[in-house]
């Protein structure tokens, strides 16, 4: 069954324009960008253990991903005989569903969020605040673009699109709205301390935590969490009830997988050798424990994940959500996050947007995001072939026609006419011809049609007088009579 | 005398000739016989990479036999290598055809063994073809002592060819900066070549900062979003022009479509800057003419053959 | 403050290590230092003791005083405690009780389970003598903790290439200390000390084969809380504790 994501919000021409014409978003997304993919080369240049892990890690990702609805069994079973609670969920409305069920039966009011996106996929907050609910995103980034009331700009740094300066206007609006002091100045340790303060309160008033998941361990049934922030234990160890929404794509065979999976988000993702809070979690507190959840739920999320299973599509499951592939593409560096209009943005979300949420919902990701310029295939420590699958998508969209027909025709008739060599001189002659009316100052400033698009932005030589193959016949093909 | 074949691409033949016409010196100054199978066009990756993969590979097919040896040649000789005038292409025919010929046979509802020749006979294409900087970098033999002599071997003469020392009639070397565009770098793995060659060319070339950036040409990318395109061009010309202040004469590049994409760009913004293709750098060296001004004047020239002999 | 800056290095070597263990003794002594310096590395506080029970207890004091209040004399300090009979021997409420400091004990088997389910029994302060019995309810040692300024526990094992250790959670060994007061100080022999973290997993996949079942949490923690949110720039002390300390000796 095919996923189903949030819509887009604006089109993409209308966030391709704000993005190019904001210079302090786009100084902001280079900078994080390169920050964070220098961190990653500098930890594998330092680590002689990370690479051997990395290369064992992409084998037994491939091997969970052969076995997916066997190890979700084995999951479940585990899960349950601890006492927690397994579902499965096809789509944003059945989580939805099963959270405000549960909510209710617990008389939940306040819910405390750690980073999840899937919960983002699924627009969650969303449906529970429509319910009444109140819910708080707790992790840093989460919280300054819940306060933007803005859609994350980075896989990993939601927050990376905003100055400190920005940040700062937002606390100081938060905190006139709740009465309390405002942040002296806007240095990170104050910043900090600020948004500390805040959701310690809503932590500790949490009937309910709802976290992502980066692996299930289908070996004990267990959940990890890979965090640095410290929200992540605070929303899965405080509330009453905890409730993990977790992609099925997630699953692991057993402990000896992920001891090599374990240090690959942070080692690709932050350059550090292992995040600050790496949290195994197996089932509710067991009995005599003081703390810990009462109520443990684990929301299975397939909107659309088993769709890609068997698929040529398959690898881009494997992904661990590390935003590598985002730190390295130029075109991510270029027009940030929020442009993609999803919240999985960058290479990655070029191919998984659509593949979750159907190609009709975003055909302009993987036809005009990106350059192809292979950077993400290099970066990506799960070594899945997204250049391969963007032109695969690529071609679905021609073959499903869903582009201009001036273009297609453009296309066909290029293919036609240079698939041999006297349609390929007859355009040769017909462009040198027509190109006239576009010249100017001896280069061409327009062009008709597709490549209209070229002099939309940059001049072009015109064609030459005469092409190389003339040339050749002049001048060569007497002498050596070929 | 070694034979080669000369792939000059499609951009190169209808934009830029006199790059094509410096390959050929270059390449017969070093002992080779030159041939130009006319029947060639284009690699398809343009339509490639924009999803259009039926037009693709009836460029491909169409490329395969203009280069294929006829039935006249001697069946025991190899045949020649097939060198490529820009990174992309080499990697498009050397990473994508063989399987684009064979799907596209499939779904034109041919037999899998006909797909399977097809399959084939890109893969023996594939196998001849070398990126020019690569070919030359591969002739290169360790120079003598003193600098400026040629080295003779029995096949062709080294690359360290005629009197590269003073190749720019000055002391110290010029120097240029290099772009290695994105396929050239990441499908071929070349990124040393271009500077290797270059360096034997008497210059010091000098990579720009964040080098391993896309210039924003992306082929179909390029055309279908100029405006993100363009900011990345303006981004690679940044630094180029850090370059440029730290005395960098021309921006040389084994790829057309990205000296294409940073010049219109330039040229756009009313600013201009000599960007030439490595063959036309290299055969500017080979004749000491490796000078600002021959630069200079070699990039403007619109003409096919400025130095017709 | 930086831990590097504000902790002493090796303390007082009072013993020749016998002949046949020297090798393992290095061996143990080089990981212990790897430890170190990754923790320290990650912003954390790392104090090396040899000098026995006696020293480490002093050095708790020290650590209490850096990492509560930049080495001030921290005239209060409440401090949230694990009970186990492995932390016996320190005696911690005498030695908190010395410095007027408030201990918070962490509740212990059997009573552990009493004031889980909410009734008036009361929890334990461990299992030394003397020490007051106070009843906790579950509410209230959540406010306790929230309130601390320190939590002490010990681990059950720490990697070296990292700077992590393991904390468990059982009844007695709960999640909250290691969370919510200003800071953290674990306690750490020197033969919990691994060199990877799969070999930390290992030990994990032992306490799993003699349980039956891993603990409801394990939390690896690899120094103080950290965020780059904000411009790229790294906080530290976010959600979590805003020090992290270890003590590794023997006791």
């Amino acid at each position: 069954m095919p996923g189903e994501l949030p819509p887009a919000g604006a089109t993409w021409p209308e966030r391709r324009r704000r993005a190019l014409a904001d210079p302090a978003m786009r100084a902001a997304v280079a900078k994080s960008t390169r920050s964070l993919a220098v961190k990653k080369e500098a930890v594998f240049a330092t680590y002689p253990a990370a690479e051997a892990m990395r290369k064992r890690a992409v084998i037994a990702r491939r091997g969970s991903l052969a076995r997916v609805d066997a190890l979700l069994d084995e999951l479940t079973r585990r899960v349950e005989a601890r006492g927690g609670h397994v579902v499965r969920a096809a789509g944003p409305a059945d989580v939805g569903r099963y959270v405000l069920d549960v909510a209710r039966r617990r008389g939940v009011q306040r819910v405390v969020k750690s980073k999840s996106m899937a919960t983002e996929e699924i627009a969650l907050n969303e449906q529970l605040e429509n319910a009444g609910l109140h819910v708080r995103e707790t992790d840093l980034g989460e919280y300054i673009i819940q306060l933007a009331g803005e859609r994350p700009a980075h896989i990993l740094v939601p927050a990376s699109h905003k100055t400190r300066q920005q940040v700062r206007a937002l606390f100081d609006e938060e905190a006139a709205a709740c009465a309390v002091d405002p942040p002296v100045g806007d240095a990170t340790p104050e910043l900090t301390a600020f948004a500390r303060r805040q959701l310690r309160a809503d932590f500790l008033a949490a009937d309910m935590g709802i976290s992502g998941g980066n692996f299930l361990v289908a070996e004990t049934g267990t959940l990890v969490l890979i965090t640095n922030e410290g929200n992540g234990r605070m929303t899965t160890s405080l509330p009453r009830v905890h409730i993990a929404v977790v992609g099925i794509d997630k699953i692991v065979a057993t402990w000896a997988d992920l001891a090599d999976l374990l240090q690959q988000p942070a080692l690709s993702g932050t350059g550090q050798r292992l995040s600050t809070y790496t949290t195994f979690i197996t089932g509710p507190r067991r009995e005599g424990e003081l703390d810990g959840p009462e109520e443990f739920h684990l929301v299975l999320l397939d909107n659309g994940r088993h769709e890609l299973l068997g698929t040529e599509f398959v690898d881009i499951l494997a992904c661990i959500r590390c935003g590598a592939c985002l730190n390295v593409c130029p075109v991510f560096r270029t027009i940030g996050g929020q442009a993609y209009g999803s919240m999985y943005s960058g290479p990655i979300g070029v191919v998984l947007t659509p593949l979750l949420g159907g190609l009709e919902r975003a055909p302009e990701l993987p036809k005009s995001a990106c350059a192809l310029c292979y950077a993400c295939a290099d970066a990506c420590p799960m070594e899945i072939d997204l250049p391969r699958h963007i032109l695969a998508l690529r071609r679905t969209e021609v073959e499903r026609g869903m582009e201009p027909w001036s273009d297609r025709l453009t296309f066909e008739l290029w293919g036609r006419f240079w698939a041999n060599p006297a349609g390929f001189r007859f355009t040769g002659r017909i462009a040198r011809l027509g190109q006239r009316v576009y010249v100017r100052d001896g280069r061409l400033k327009g062009a008709p049609g597709l490549v209209g698009g070229w002099t939309a932005t940059r001049n072009a030589p015109p064609l030459a007088r005469e092409s190389f193959h003339e040339w050749w016949a002049r001048r060569r093909a007497p002498r050596t009579g070929s | 005398m070694v034979r080669a074949q000369l792939f000059v691409t499609c951009m190169v033949d209808l934009f830029r000739p006199r790059a094509g016409v410096a390959a050929v010196q270059v390449l017969e100054r070093r002992g080779v016989e030159v041939e130009f199978p006319g029947g060639q066009s284009c690699c398809g990756q343009f339509a490639y990479n924009a999803g259009h993969h039926r037009e693709a590979a009836a460029m491909g097919r169409q490329l395969v036999r203009a280069f294929e040896p006829s039935d006249a040649a001697s069946p025991s000789a190899d045949p020649p290598t097939v060198i490529a005038l820009s990174g992309s292409c080499a990697a498009m025919i050397k990473h994508e055809m063989p399987d684009l010929l064979e799907r596209d046979a499939l779904q034109r509802g041919r037999t899998p063994a006909t797909a399977a020749r097809w399959r084939r006979r890109a893969e023996a294409l594939a196998d001849r073809v070398v990126e020019l900087s690569e070919w030359l970098d591969r002739q290169a033999v360790p120079e003598p002592e003193g600098v400026g002599t040629r080295a003779e071997s029995g096949g062709p003469a080294s690359s360290g060819g005629p009197g590269y020392a003073g190749a720019s009639g000055s002391s110290t070397p010029l120097k240029v900066a290099s772009h290695t565009g994105c396929h050239m770098r990441r499908l071929l793995g070349a990124t040393e070549a271009p500077l290797s060659v270059l360096r034997r060319a008497g210059v010091e070339p000098v990579e720009l900062d964040d080098a391993e950036q896309c210039c924003g040409f992306g082929g179909s990318f390029g055309l279908l979003e100029p405006d993100i395109s363009a900011a990345m061009a303006d981004a690679k010309l940044a630094n180029l022009a850090t370059a440029r202040g730290d005395g960098v004469t021309c921006l040389v590049s084994a790829d057309l479509g990205c000296l294409m994409q940073l010049g219109g760009r330039l040229d756009r913004q009313g600013d201009a800057f000599p960007m030439l293709h490595l063959a036309e750098a290299v055969d500017l060296a080979d004749r000491h003419r490796l000078t600002p001004a021959d630069i200079e004047r070699t990039a403007r020239s619109q003409e096919a053959d400025p130095d017709a002999r | 403050m930086v831990g590097a800056a504000a902790c002493p290095e090796d303390r007082v070597v009072t013993r020749k290590p016998s002949a046949g263990s020297l090798a393992e003794a290095s061996g143990r002594d080089a990981l212990v230092a790897e430890f170190v310096e990754s923790w320290r590395g990650l912003e954390g506080d790392a104090w090396i003791v040899r000098g026995g029970r006696d020293e480490v207890r002093r050095t708790i004091v020290e650590a209490a005083r850096i990492m509560v209040e930049d080495g001030g004399p921290a005239t209060s300090c409440r401090v949230l405690a694990w009970s186990t009979a492995d932390l016996a021997s320190l005696d911690l409420p005498g030695l908190l009780a010395q410095q007027g400091w408030e201990h918070v004990p962490w509740p212990t088997g059997a009573r552990a389970g009493e004031a889980a389910a909410g009734t008036n029994g009361a929890a334990a302060a461990g299992d030394v003598p003397g020490a007051e019995e106070v009843t906790r309810t579950q509410a209230e040692l959540v406010t306790l903790a929230a309130a601390s300024d320190l939590g002490i526990t010990t681990c059950a094992w720490a990697v070296a290439e990292t700077g992590t250790i393991a904390l468990y959670a059982t009844p007695a060994t709960g999640r909250l200390p290691s969370l919510l007061p200003t800071a953290h100080l674990a306690l750490v022999r020197p033969s919990q000390v691994v060199r990877t973290v799969p070999d930390g997993l290992r030990l994990l996949a032992e306490y799993m084969a003699r349980e039956g079942d891993p603990p409801s949490a394990v939390n690896l923690v690899s120094g103080p809380s950290r965020s780059a949110d904000i411009e790229g720039d790294l906080a530290v002390g976010v959600h979590g504790p805003r020090r992290a300390g270890v003590i590794i000796g023997e006791w």
